[in-house]
């Protein structure tokens, strides 16, 4: 098969694509003007969200008008009959124009409220983002997400390679709102919770006699030996409920009744990032402070292989509960005094088919546009739109290599200079101008 | 030959089941590996369905969570065949949230404990018909004139092939998607059944390359059957040119697939090549007819290693329904499936066409708190419709010391090996917190304390390896 050869090929070179990228859209610097010089500080946050199915990038970020020598907007509106947006319905959300081909873009009018943090100058749009050599497949290309390995099978994630690196075993730096862990937090020896919602840190107890403290006592007693001399699976069991039973408290007494921007926000990937805010707020204000500061959040639903739609469907439907909440996290940053410490960076396993398939759908496709959020993101638009009159079998090229997100967000907003090397297979990357 | 001990035949019956009931072990001792293991996978197809509504009713999807979950906690013969019902739909996970449709999911169950232990082509076959898979993953959209890649992409990726073989090669490329999307073409929904149809008008009957280039290339007019077992259009089964497909190291690629799958959710992580390709072996020579493969597992010495005993978290379904099997509990099963969607397992609704995520990946935080409710639901259980259980009838009251009760219950959940002495002496102090009971006869050291400690040992770490 050729693919095997082509891959091969592929990766000898794959760092070298940065050089347009390094650079915020000219046009949108004027407009924000100089912003002070931004030094990520020690206790820097960061909120990976996951957009799972596969984002249609290019109804996240779509064309306005023509570029001179690419007809992006009339090849979008002919691959794209009724799935297409029209011009009139972009215009209240149009952010920086192209940085490569000056044509006009903007953002899917239910992500208005992240306009709002565009104008503002707290949100980067970074285009024609992904991995080399596309799969096409949800679960090897979140494996290559999660483990910012595009080759053989990665036992950890890029962040919990960083947890490993930055962390004593001990520390308890990240929480995961999900159902299971996510791969990205998949490390050597890093302690991370995973649960969906903070009122799941609860012990049961017999209703007809109570006795939750002498239980409490006994299974933090058993797990304690279990973490000292079992083996294996045994071990690895002992050691993450000894270290959840030891966390069980301080986790329970988190105070979620707090007048949030996200209360009452729709949905559960609201619910999820309201959580995030109360632990935030809990260290804050100088409760009894959690200090976790890794968080990884999920929305699904992202597979639009029928029924995508323009203004309405369920594209639209998953971007007015992820735009609002979005914007509502942020003012919580904002309103507990920390929008300069947290970062919220967006991707999604892979973007989709130019045309629009016979399901008012599309099908899997390759790059698709990320976003980072905060008062430390120098905000514009980054990387070009991937041409629509030079596509690969009917999918957008990429132009930035994932990595270069990731080594960008270690080196400028976690570490310094340098410090992604190690921690992500194929480096160096060449850093992006999002972070200062 | 392994030593057909209590201890291998709880290990069978943990694995090829649900857990074994109290006391259960010796009769299976006494029928020898062999017999046990025959009488576990020879169950014939059972076309047994639960109840369902066609539309999205959420009473109507507990009812028939429970109508299931009922039938795995107690069917005994036909253990192996619930435990694949499970195992399928995992493998062929699809999403009532999704499908919307009760007695859709409802079927697509039947379909499973009809064919579960039976031919892979006819499993194949049925579930690429079956309405909720046609809804779920758009192959009912999928036309000669409006392909959906849906449904063609995971048949390959996550059904049949695998993204890659075991030394890690791509096993088909972006155009054997779109050429098997075109293979899948023409099957639709009868709304008043219910039940998947191939229509001829929609199938896209030009021929198709699969494989380009490979020795096992196949161009034709690929499709699969209408139902009535005749292939559709005739003699061009594509299921046949899927089977054919060889890895580089030119083995046929789906037994391997199939094999090291169903070794990893029944034994261990990783198997070697050399142990995949003996315990598919057979399952070739027969013809792929399921059974065969799973008899050629449980019969494997490695099957019954330290490592197969010791690797793999239980998944929800297999914790809760064990420490009822162990305890004797009773239900009505209307409240586990709550339990059970609250540990991460909502039956009927995987996360995502890939299944669950087995393993370590049970024991995320939330999911982990979640199973000590059950765990101290169950120990606290005094009501038939929730669950019952009477310590009583798991130990001997006539104990004189907390010690004796402890090793009696480790025994009873089959774990006193496994515990260390310092998590032991933890339930020990706790039984004799405050004071060492007098008589363990009392009912209310039993209430207080002997269903407390129950809780515990369910909560152990022992308890949730397999």
């Amino acid at each position: 098969m050729s693919i095997r050869i082509s891959r091969r090929k592929f990766l000898t070179g794959t760092a070298a694509t940065a050089a347009v990228l390094g650079m915020p859209n000219p046009f949108q610097r004027a407009i924000l003007g100089a912003r002070a010089a931004f030094a990520a500080p020690a206790d820097a946050i960061l909120v990976l969200v996951q957009l799972e199915g596969g984002n249609d990038g290019l109804n996240t970020v779509i064309p306005i008008d023509d570029a001179p020598g690419v007809a992006q907007r009339s090849l979008y509106d002919s691959a794209r009959p009724s799935i297409g947006i029209a011009v009139s319905d972009l215009l209240d959300t149009e952010i920086g124009a192209d940085p490569v081909k000056g044509n006009r873009l903007a953002l899917h009018p239910s992500l208005a409220p992240l306009h709002d943090l565009y104008t503002g100058g707290n949100l980067a749009v970074i285009n024609g983002v992904a991995y080399p050599n596309q799969n096409l497949s949800h679960f090897r290309s979140e494996d290559i997400w999660m483990s910012a390995n595009p080759t053989g099978s990665a036992q950890n994630g890029w962040l919990g390679r960083y947890l490993d690196a930055a962390f004593t075993p001990s520390d308890l730096k990240a929480v995961d709102f999900d159902n299971t862990l996510s791969p990205a937090f998949y490390s050597v020896d890093s302690n991370v919770l995973a649960v969906t919602a903070l009122s799941e840190f609860v012990l049961g107890d017999d209703p007809l006699y109570p006795d939750l403290a002498a239980k409490k006592a006994a299974l933090q007693a058993a797990y304690a030996e279990e973490a000292l001399q079992a083996t294996g699976m045994q071990l690895s069991v002992g050691t993450s409920g000894s270290v959840l039973l030891g966390a069980l408290d301080d986790y329970a007494a988190v105070d979620t009744t707090w007048p949030s921007n996200l209360n009452g926000k729709p949905g559960r990937f609201a619910k999820r990032l309201k959580d995030i805010s109360s632990i935030l707020r809990n260290d804050v204000q100088g409760g009894n402070p959690l200090g976790a500061r890794f968080f990884h959040v999920r929305q699904g639903g992202y597979d639009t292989h029928s029924n995508q739609g323009a203004l309405a469907g369920r594209q639209a439907d998953l971007f007015d509960d992820l735009g609002v909440a979005l914007k509502a996290f942020y003012d919580d940053t904002v309103d507990l005094g920390i929008s300069n410490k947290v970062l919220v960076l967006t991707f999604s396993e892979f973007g989709r088919r130019v045309a629009q398939n016979g399901g008012g759908g599309t099908d899997h496709g390759e790059a698709s546009v990320l976003f980072a959020i905060g008062d430390a993101v120098v905000g514009g638009v980054y990387g070009t739109v991937p041409a629509l009159n030079d596509l690969n079998k009917g999918n957008l090229k990429v132009q930035t290599d994932f990595r270069q997100v990731y080594a960008t967000v270690i080196d400028r907003w976690l570490a310094s200079p340098g410090a992604h090397v190690p921690l992500l297979p194929g480096a160096p990357f060449s850093t992006l101008g999002f972070l200062t | 030959m392994v030593d057909w001990n209590t201890e291998n035949v709880l290990h069978l019956l943990s694995r090829a089941g649900f857990g074994a009931k109290y006391k259960e072990a010796p009769g299976w001792v006494r029928r020898g590996q062999a017999l046990t293991v025959e009488l576990l996978v020879s169950q014939k197809g059972m076309s047994a369905k639960g109840p369902g509504t066609p539309d999205a009713d959420p009473e109507s999807l507990a009812k028939l969570q429970t109508w299931w979950v009922k039938r795995m906690a107690t069917q005994n013969a036909r253990r192996l065949q619930e435990k694949m019902v499970l195992f399928w739909h995992d493998h062929f996970a699809t999403q009532y949230s999704v499908v919307k449709n009760v007695r859709q999911m409802a079927y697509q169950n039947r379909t499973f404990r009809l064919h579960g232990l039976g031919s892979f082509k006819t499993l194949v076959q049925e579930v690429t018909r079956d309405a909720a898979m046609l809804d779920f993953l758009d192959g009912k959209l999928n036309s000669k004139n409006n392909r959906n890649e849906n449904y063609g992409r995971e048949l390959m990726e996550l059904f049949v092939l695998g993204v890659v073989d075991l030394d890690g090669n791509e096993n088909y490329t972006q155009q054997d998607v779109e050429n098997m999307a075109r293979c899948c073409t023409g099957f639709q929904i009868d709304s008043a059944t219910d039940l998947g149809f191939m229509n001829p008008a929609r199938f896209d009957t030009s021929a198709k390359v699969l494989f380009l280039n490979e020795p096992f290339e196949a161009v034709g007019k690929f499709g699969f059957e209408d139902g009535s077992g005749v292939p559709f259009p005739p003699a061009t089964n594509v299921i046949d040119v899927l089977f054919r497909h060889r890895d580089t190291d030119g083995e046929l690629t789906m037994p391997r697939f199939l094999a090291k799958k169903l070794w990893e959710y029944f034994a261990y992580p990783s198997p070697s090549k050399a142990l995949i390709d003996e315990v598919a072996a057979p399952f070739i020579a027969g013809g792929f007819v399921i059974r065969d493969l799973l008899r050629a597992i449980f019969l494997h010495d490695d099957f019954y290693s330290e490592q197969a005993k010791t690797s793999s978290v239980k998944n929800p379904v297999e914790y809760a329904l064990s420490a009822m099997r162990a305890t004797k509990a009773s239900s009505n099963y209307a409240q586990i499936p709550d339990h059970l969607a609250a540990m991460g397992m909502e039956l009927f609704d995987p996360p995502s066409v890939n299944g669950w995520s087995n393993g370590a990946a049970w024991l995320s935080t939330g999911q982990f708190l979640n199973r000590f409710e059950f765990a101290q639901a169950l120990a606290a259980g005094r009501d038939v419709k929730a669950i019952k259980m009477k310590p009583t009838q798991i130990f001997d009251d006539d104990a004189t010391s907390a010690d004796q009760v402890v090793d009696e219950l480790l025994g009873v959940f089959g774990v006193a090996a496994r515990v260390p002495a310092g998590a032991r002496q933890a339930l020990i102090d706790y039984l004799n917190d405050p004071t060492p009971p007098s008589s363990f006869s009392d009912p209310t050291v039993i209430e207080r304390k002997v269903r407390g400690v129950i809780a515990l040992i369910l909560q152990l770490p022992e308890f949730h390896i397999h």
